[in-house]
């Protein structure tokens, strides 16, 4: 980090410079970031799940953003790119060893909730959720997240995921049937 | 077979995600979730989903360190950006280094080889010079100097060796 110490001169030339070759200025920014970094963390959050991962990968996706020479036609277009880059630094992380991502598959480790009521049963979902999407493929994990937890339309979920829109029904289907196999049925306690 | 999609899949994804499911949504859509196996399934499923993100979504507050904000991102972003800009622009000058090394090393051999056959009196010279100052000496200048005369190229080879190697290693070890 001994190349970021930099004199008040240098601070305002690079602010000036990225005011200068950054796609938006920094008011645009601030709103834009606003409105999608808690989505965003979230996102990448449930996709690697660690948060202090979702931390890293999150400073990282909005500065490949700012440092795209992309046009972007609208908001929601900008948004899109941004969670391409997003899952593509969730998919560049999966390919690295095993040892720096350990998180996911805890939850995979988890204990299968017992015939659990009241608030307890609540939980047991949410760890059976995290069990059944753990055992998902990247993708379809991202497909699944971006339906159904963010509302996307199938052409936007194409757009992020770099999919044909024609193909998407079916591969959504497929995860959706998948994620529904892996769950573990309401009272039980063995998974499908 | 069982049909992939259906289409009130948007709107009762809608429905879910803006928390009217089931209660606030139109009696026939509710009616027709329960007949229908595909919407049955993304009910459940969105419902799942909706969940655990408003869960972590609440999580972000609770949290020791709070996420950075949008002045830190920019900020960030902006020196990293000087970094690599300036990273680029010396680039070219870590190769005219190279290129200089390799000029001066290449005009070194070519001026020694060039004025090699002048230079062979001088040992001569010297080596009368040691042979009067101490006799014991000139065996070891004898042999020295035989060397130059034979192996001229591996000399000039080990003398460029030993230019370059100390200018190679610093442009390739150095921080940057």
């Amino acid at each position: 980090m001994s190349g970021l110490v930099l004199s008040e001169l240098e601070r305002l030339a690079a602010l000036e410079e990225a005011e200068r070759t950054f796609p938006m200025n920094e008011e645009e920014f601030r709103a834009f970031y606003e409105l999608t970094s808690r989505p965003v963390w979230v996102y990448l959050t449930r996709m690697t799940g660690d948060s202090r991962l979702a931390d890293d990968l999150l400073q990282e996706a909005y500065y490949r953003l700012l440092r795209a020479k992309a046009t972007f036609e609208s908001e929601e277009h900008r948004r899109n790119y941004l969670y391409r880059i997003a899952t593509n630094l969730v998919h560049d992380h999966r390919r690295r060893p095993r040892a720096d991502r350990e998180p996911l598959e805890d939850a995979e480790r988890q204990p299968a909730p017992d015939s659990l009521t009241g608030s307890e049963s609540r939980a047991a979902r949410r760890i059976d959720l995290a069990r059944a999407m753990a055992r998902m493929k990247p993708r379809e994990r991202s497909m699944l997240w971006l339906a159904y937890a963010h509302g996307c339309s199938h052409e936007e979920i194409a757009e992020v995921l770099g999919l044909k829109t024609s193909s998407l029904k079916a591969l959504l289907h497929r995860a959706r049937r998948r994620l529904a196999g892996f769950m573990t049925p309401a009272g039980g306690g063995e998974t499908r | 077979m069982t049909s992939r999609s259906c289409a009130h899949e948007p709107e009762i994804v809608a429905a879910v995600l803006g928390r009217r499911w089931p209660e606030a949504c139109d009696a026939s859509l509710r009616a027709h979730a329960e007949a229908c196996e595909v919407c049955r399934e993304v009910v459940e499923v969105a419902a799942l989903l909706k969940e655990d993100y408003d869960e972590a979504r609440e999580a972000i507050a609770q949290r020791d360190v709070p996420l950075p904000s949008a002045g830190q991102i920019w900020w960030r972003a902006a020196v990293h950006a000087r970094a690599e800009a300036a990273q680029a622009a010396t680039r070219p000058l870590v190769w005219g280094y190279g290129v200089a090394a390799a000029s001066s090393v290449a005009l070194l051999i070519a001026g020694v080889s060039v004025l090699w056959p002048s230079l062979l009196p001088a040992f001569g010279v010297m080596t009368t010079l040691v042979d009067w100052v101490s006799p014991v000496a000139a065996s070891a200048t004898d042999a020295v100097v035989a060397t130059l005369k034979a192996r001229l190229p591996i000399v000039i080879t080990v003398a460029a060796f030993l230019i370059a190697t100390p200018v190679v290693l610093y442009l390739a070890l150095r921080e940057d």
